[in-house]
C-alpha cells in the first residue's frame, strides 16, 4: 500500500483532470476512483477540479470530492450532513458557502431525515474504511456568477478540511448582475469606557503567529454562554498588502486606547464556526483596519489583529455541541479551532 | 348576500339592462331559441322583433313576419308616419303555479327530465323522466368539477356542473292554462356565503355566482325570462360560486307583480350548495390489512370535497408475475425503522416513484365511475436510490455482519432489486494492508509463502453473498457471507470492498402527470392500527392536495398570496407551514420549519393535523378539482 496522506496529493494522484470525467453525466466514471482510492492510506477529503472553464463553452463548475473514512470515524462524524463547500473570489474576496450534498430536488417528502445514531463500531467494523467520489457542481451548489473571475475552493467537513484548488472562469458573457454574496464590514472599536471589545490593537489574548508562510493567520474563540451567549474571537494574521486592501483615503478612527487610529489598509476575514452534523456555517464578514502612520503600498506585508465579541448585537446562540471554527483570510483557510457546548 | 334588481321597465318592453343587453345583438341563453307559445321562435337578436317587444305591442301569440298584430311602427323604407298604438287593457291577473328544476339533453336547451327535491316541482306532470336529489344535511349538493354527462354510465348528473337549469309556470288565476305568452319572470337569488373567516367577501367575476350571462363577462345578479303560451319560461341557468360551501336559493317571481293574482307568491329552489367530488382506484396488497384512508375523506368532507374509493384492487404475487420479486418482499425488510406489527414474515408492498409503470399502476375492473385518481397503499413507498461509499472491511470470519454507518433513516436496504443491490462487490487477500495489527488480534495469518489458495486471491461479491437477516443489528446492517470461492477467512486474511444501492423511503409522492398518488402505511407499535390508518389517510390528504395545486406558487384571485406557503426549507415542492416553528442555524439564517400542523406540511409527523389549515382551506375551496393538475 503507498503511503500517501496528503489531501494535495490524492488530488493530484487520483483524480486526474480529464474533461470526461469533469463534465460527462456518467456517475460511474466518478464511482471508478473509489476502487482506486480505498487502497491508499488517507483519510480525509480531497478536491480536485479544471483549472481553467470557458464561461461560453460550459455550463457548470465540476468539483470532484472523494473522501475516505474509518467506520469509527464515520460513526463519530457525519461527514456528508457536515460538509460545506467555501469558495472565495481571489478579486472581489467575496466568500461562498454551500452544501455540496444536500440535493433539493429529491428530498421530497422525506418522512424520516435523521441521521440514525448506532452502536460504536468495534474491531473490523472499526478499522474498516469507507470511500466516496463525488462530482458536485460548484456554480449551482454555491450560487456563483457566471462571469470572468478567479475562485479557490476549500471542503470542509467539520474538523477536516481539504486541499485547495483554483480555478479561472474565462471568456466574455452578457454581464449577469448579482448581488454580493458576501459583504464585510468594520466594527468600530469600543469607546472608552465602553469596555474593550471590539479592539484592532494587538493585545494580550492576540494569537502569536507563525512566521515564514505569505498568509498566516490564528484565531482563538471563546464561547460565553452566560449570562449572555458571547463568541469571543481573538485573531492575528499577516498578508501581502494589495490595492483592494487600501482605502480611497486615509481616515481616523478612535481606539480603545482613547488615541485615533490612522487606517491605512483594511482586509476582509470571515469567520465560519461550524456545529458537529451541520453543514451551515455561523458566518461573520468583518472588515479588520491596519493601523499604520504611514501609507502601505501594494506588495507591503501587513499585520492585523482584532478581538472581538461576534454574537454582540446578534440574537444567536448556541445549543449544545460540538463546534469548530475557521479563519478565512484571502482565500485561505486556517483552523479548525475546536470547542465543546455543553 | 340577496340580489334584488329591479328594472324600469313597462309592461312588457325591455329597459334598463336588457335593453342594453339586447343592443348588441347577444342576449341571454334562456331567451334566445326558446320556442314561442305558438310554436313560432321569439328571436330577441332580430331587430324586428325587438322593435315590436320594445314597443309593449309585440303580441306574443302573433307569428314572426305575419304582422298578425298590427304594427305600429311602420318599417324603415315604407316611408308612413308612426301610429301610437292603442294600450289594450290586461285586466286578467295570473299567478305563478310551479318552479321546477330540470336537466338538459345534449343539445343543451332542450330539458329531458325533471329534477326533483331542490325545487318544489313537477306538479304538471311536464316530465316523466325523473331525477332525484337528496337532501344532504340541510342542502343540495352541487358537484361544480364535474360535467354532466362526463361518466360513462350514459347518465345525465344534473348535479355536476356549476349550472342549475330551471323552469317556471304561470297559470291564469281563474284557471286558464293557455294564451299565457309573454309574461314576465323575474329570477333572483339568495347567495350564503360560506361561513369560514377565510372565505372573501368578494370573488372574481369569473367565482362568482349568478344567472347566465350575456357573453360579455359577469354572471347576472337576477334576469327575466317570458313565459309561452303554456305559461312555461324557457329554461333559466344559474351558476353557482366557486367557492365550496357556499349555498344558494333561487327565486322566481311575476314580473311585474301587478299582474299577478297573489303579487307576493315567490317559489324557490335550493339551497343548492358547492361541492366537489373525484373518484379514486385504491391499488393494495392482497390481505395486507391495511385500513382505508378515512381520515383522507373527512378532511376532504371538511373543504366540500368526496372522495369516493371505488375499484379497491388488490394485487398478488401471481397477479403481479415477474414484477413481484422488486415490489413484494417479507414485512420485516421494509418495516425499519418502524418495529414490525404483525406476522413479520407476511407480504409488504413497495412502491418505486420512478417505476411509472407495470401491472401494479394499471387501472382496473372498472365499474360505475371511472376513477379520476389512483391510489396505491404500499408499506413503502421510494424515490431513487443511494449508492453507500465503498467500504474496505476485515473479515475474521466467512459471515458476518456490517453496518453503514453514516447512512439517513430514509435510506433502506432492500435485496433483491430490479437493478443490481451490490453495485461494487469484491474480496481479496491482503497480507500487506492496514488491517495487519486487527487479522494478528484475531490470530488470522498470513498465506505461507507459495501456498496460494486453489481459487485465487481476488474474487466477486454478489447480490446473493448479501443478506438482509430478519434479526439484524438495525436497518443499516447487512451480512456478508463469503462466496464459496472465496478461502477460509478465519484462515486468511481476507478484506472485501463492497458498495451496495439503498432505496430512498418517502411517505409518498403525487404525480400529476400520470394521475399518480402512492402512499406509506406505516404500522406504529405506538398508536395501533387505527392511528396508523388516520396516518395514511393524512398522506393521502397530502399527496392529493398536492392535485389541488396546494400550496399555489403563485397569488390566487381574489385570495391572494397563501399566507404560510414556502418552497425548501427542508421540503421540496410547495408546502405549508401552518403552526411550525422556524428553526434557524448558521449566519446569514438558514431556517427550516418543524412541527408544521397543517396536513400541507413537508413531513408526516405526529404534530401534523389531519386536514387543511385555516390559511390552506380558502384555496382548497376554490380548487378546480378537475382532470389533471387543478
Amino acid at each position: 500500500m503507498k503511503n500517501v496522506i496528503l489531501s494535495e496529493d490524492v488530488a493530484k494522484e487520483f483524480i486526474p483532470l480529464v474533461n470526461a470525467m469533469f463534465f460527462s453525466d456518467d456517475e460511474d466514471e466518478v464511482k471508478k476512483l473509489i476502487y482506486e482510492l480505498s487502497g491508499i492510506n488517507f483519510y480525509g477529503i480531497s478536491i480536485n477540479c479544471l483549472p481553467k472553464i470557458e464561461l461560453k463553452e460550459e455550463t457548470s463548475l465540476p468539483i470532484i470530492i472523494v473522501t475516505q473514512e474509518s467506520g469509527l470515524r464515520a460513526w463519530q462524524v457525519s461527514l456528508k450532513s457536515s460538509c460545506s463547500l467555501i469558495a472565495t473570489n481571489l478579486e472581489t474576496r467575496e466568500i461562498f458557502f454551500g452544501r455540496p450534498f444536500w440535493d433539493p430536488e429529491t428530498e421530497t417528502s422525506l418522512e424520516e431525515i435523521d441521521e440514525v445514531k448506532y452502536q460504536k463500531p468495534e474491531g473490523g467494523q472499526a478499522v474498516s474504511i469507507l470511500s466516496d467520489a463525488t462530482r458536485v457542481d460548484a456554480r449551482k451548489v454555491l450560487g456563483l456568477p457566471w462571469t470572468p473571475g478567479r475562485y479557490r475552493f476549500n471542503v470542509v467537513s467539520f474538523d477536516w478540511i481539504s486541499n485547495s484548488v483554483d480555478v479561472a472562469l474565462e471568456g466574455t458573457v452578457p454581464e449577469e448582475m448579482v448581488p454580493p454574496a458576501s459583504v464585510s464590514r468594520l466594527i468600530e472599536p469600543a469607546k472608552s469606557g465602553d469596555g474593550y471589545l471590539p479592539t484592532y490593537l494587538r493585545v494580550s489574548s492576540s494569537p502569536k503567529l507563525q512566521t515564514g508562510a505569505s498568509t498566516a493567520a490564528d484565531v482563538t474563540v471563546t464561547p460565553k454562554p452566560n449570562p449572555h451567549t458571547q463568541l469571543l474571537v481573538s485573531g492575528s494574521f499577516s498578508v501581502i498588502a494589495d490595492e483592494t486592501h487600501l482605502p480611497f483615503v486615509a481616515y481616523n478612527i478612535p481606539e480603545i486606547d482613547g488615541v485615533d487610529k490612522n487606517v491605512a489598509a483594511a482586509v476582509p476575514v470571515t469567520l465560519a464556526l461550524f456545529v458537529k452534523n451541520s453543514s451551515i456555517p455561523y458566518r461573520f464578514d468583518w472588515k479588520i483596519p491596519i493601523y499604520s502612520e504611514r501609507p502601505i503600498k501594494p506588495g507591503d506585508r501587513v499585520e492585523g489583529y482584532f478581538s472581538l465579541d461576534a454574537f454582540r448585537g446578534t440574537e444567536y446562540y448556541l445549543i449544545a455541541g460540538d463546534y469548530v471554527a475557521y479563519l478565512i483570510i484571502e482565500g485561505q483557510i486556517f483552523g479548525p479551532t475546536s470547542y465543546c457546548i455543553t | 348576500m340577496d340580489y334584488e334588481f329591479v328594472f324600469r321597465v313597462g309592461p312588457i318592453g325591455l329597459s334598463g339592462k336588457e335593453t342594453s343587453d339586447l343592443e348588441d345583438g347577444t342576449l341571454p341563453r334562456n331567451v334566445t331559441t326558446t320556442p314561442g307559445p305558438t310554436g313560432q321562435v321569439l328571436d330577441l337578436n332580430d331587430q324586428d322583433d325587438v322593435r315590436r317587444l320594445s314597443r309593449g305591442t309585440a303580441g306574443i301569440n302573433e307569428e314572426k313576419g305575419k304582422g298578425e298584430a298590427p304594427s305600429p311602427v311602420p318599417d324603415k323604407d315604407d316611408g308612413a308616419a308612426p301610429v301610437p298604438p292603442k294600450p289594450k287593457p290586461n285586466t286578467r291577473k295570473f299567478k305563478l303555479v310551479e318552479l321546477i328544476e330540470v336537466y338538459v339533453g345534449v343539445d343543451d336547451d332542450i330539458p329531458e327530465g325533471a329534477v326533483i327535491g331542490a325545487a318544489p316541482a313537477n306538479k304538471s306532470g311536464e316530465y316523466s323522466k325523473i331525477f332525484e336529489r337528496e337532501l344532504f344535511v340541510d342542502s343540495f349538493k352541487q358537484y361544480i368539477n364535474l360535467e354532466i354527462d362526463d361518466r360513462e354510465d350514459g347518465k345525465r348528473h344534473p348535479d355536476h356542473s356549476r349550472w342549475i337549469a330551471l323552469r317556471a309556470r304561470i297559470e291564469w288565476a281563474d284557471g286558464g292554462k293557455s294564451d299565457l305568452a309573454g309574461k314576465k319572470i323575474r329570477w333572483s337569488f339568495t347567495e350564503t356565503p360560506h361561513s369560514e373567516s377565510g372565505r372573501p367577501a368578494q370573488l372574481t367575476a369569473d367565482q362568482s355566482a349568478g344567472f347566465e350571462p350575456d357573453g360579455r363577462g359577469e354572471n347576472l345578479k337576477t334576469t327575466m325570462s317570458t313565459t309561452d303560451d303554456k305559461g312555461w319560461t324557457p329554461v333559466v341557468w344559474f351558476g353557482l360560486s366557486e367557492y365550496a360551501g357556499d349555498q344558494f336559493v333561487i327565486h322566481a317571481a311575476a314580473e311585474p307583480a301587478e299582474d299577478a293574482e297573489d303579487n307576493s307568491v315567490k317559489l324557490n329552489a335550493g339551497p343548492y350548495q358547492v361541492w366537489r367530488k373525484f373518484w379514486a382506484q385504491i391499488t393494495q396488497l392482497k390481505n395486507s390489512g391495511i385500513p382505508e384512508p378515512y381520515s383522507a375523506i373527512d378532511s376532504l368532507i371538511d373543504v366540500f370535497a368526496e372522495l369516493i374509493f371505488v375499484n379497491t384492487v388488490e394485487i398478488s404475487r401471481e397477479k403481479l408475475g415477474d414484477e413481484a420479486d422488486f415490489c413484494i418482499y417479507p414485512q420485516w425488510m421494509l418495516a425499519p425503522p418502524h418495529p414490525v406489527i404483525g406476522d413479520p414474515d407476511s407480504d409488504a408492498l413497495l412502491v418505486r416513484a420512478e417505476k411509472e409503470t407495470g401491472k401494479l399502476w394499471e387501472f382496473t375492473e372498472r365499474k360505475e365511475f371511472f376513477p379520476n385518481r389512483h391510489i396505491v397503499l404500499a408499506n413503502k413507498v421510494t424515490y431513487g436510490t443511494i449508492l453507500t461509499p465503498l467500504i474496505t472491511h476485515p473479515m475474521s470470519s466467512n459471515e458476518e455482519e456490517y453496518t453503514f454507518n453514516g447512512l439517513s433513516q430514509n435510506q433502506i436496504f432492500v435485496n433483491p432489486l430490479e437493478e443490481k443491490f451490490v453495485a461494487y462487490g469484491a474480496w481479496e487477500i491482503d497480507d500487506t494492508g492496514p488491517y495487519s495489527d486487527f487479522f494478528a488480534s484475531k490470530g488470522i495469518p498470513v498465506c505461507e509463502p507459495n501456498s496460494s489458495p486453489k481459487n485465487g486471491t481476488s474474487g466477486l461479491i454478489k447480490d446473493e453473498d448479501i443478506i438482509i437477516k430478519k434479526q439484524r443489528s438495525n436497518q443499516h446492517a447487512v451480512t456478508i457471507k463469503l462466496p464459496d470461492d472465496c478461502p477460509d477467512a478465519t484462515q486468511h486474511r481476507i478484506v472485501v470492498t463492497l458498495s451496495l444501492r439503498s432505496v430512498r423511503a418517502i411517505s409518498g409522492f403525487a404525480d400529476h402527470r400520470l394521475n399518480r398518488t402512492a402512499a406509506k402505511y406505516t404500522r406504529d407499535s405506538n398508536h395501533g392500527t387505527q392511528y396508523a390508518g388516520y396516518r395514511l389517510g393524512r398522506t393521502v390528504t397530502h399527496e392529493l392536495g398536492h392535485w389541488f395545486n396546494q400550496v399555489p406558487q403563485q397569488p390566487v384571485a381574489p385570495l391572494g398570496s397563501h399566507a404560510t406557503a414556502y418552497t425548501g426549507m427542508g421540503g421540496t415542492g410547495r408546502h405549508c407551514h401552518f403552526g411550525a416553528t422556524l428553526i434557524t442555524r448558521g449566519n446569514p439564517p438558514q431556517q427550516e420549519w418543524s412541527e408544521g400542523e397543517c396536513v400541507m406540511f413537508h413531513v408526516n409527523t405526529d404534530n401534523k393535523d389531519d386536514g387543511f389549515c385555516n390559511n390552506c382551506r380558502p384555496f382548497v375551496h376554490l380548487a378546480n378539482m378537475t382532470g389533471k393538475n387543478s
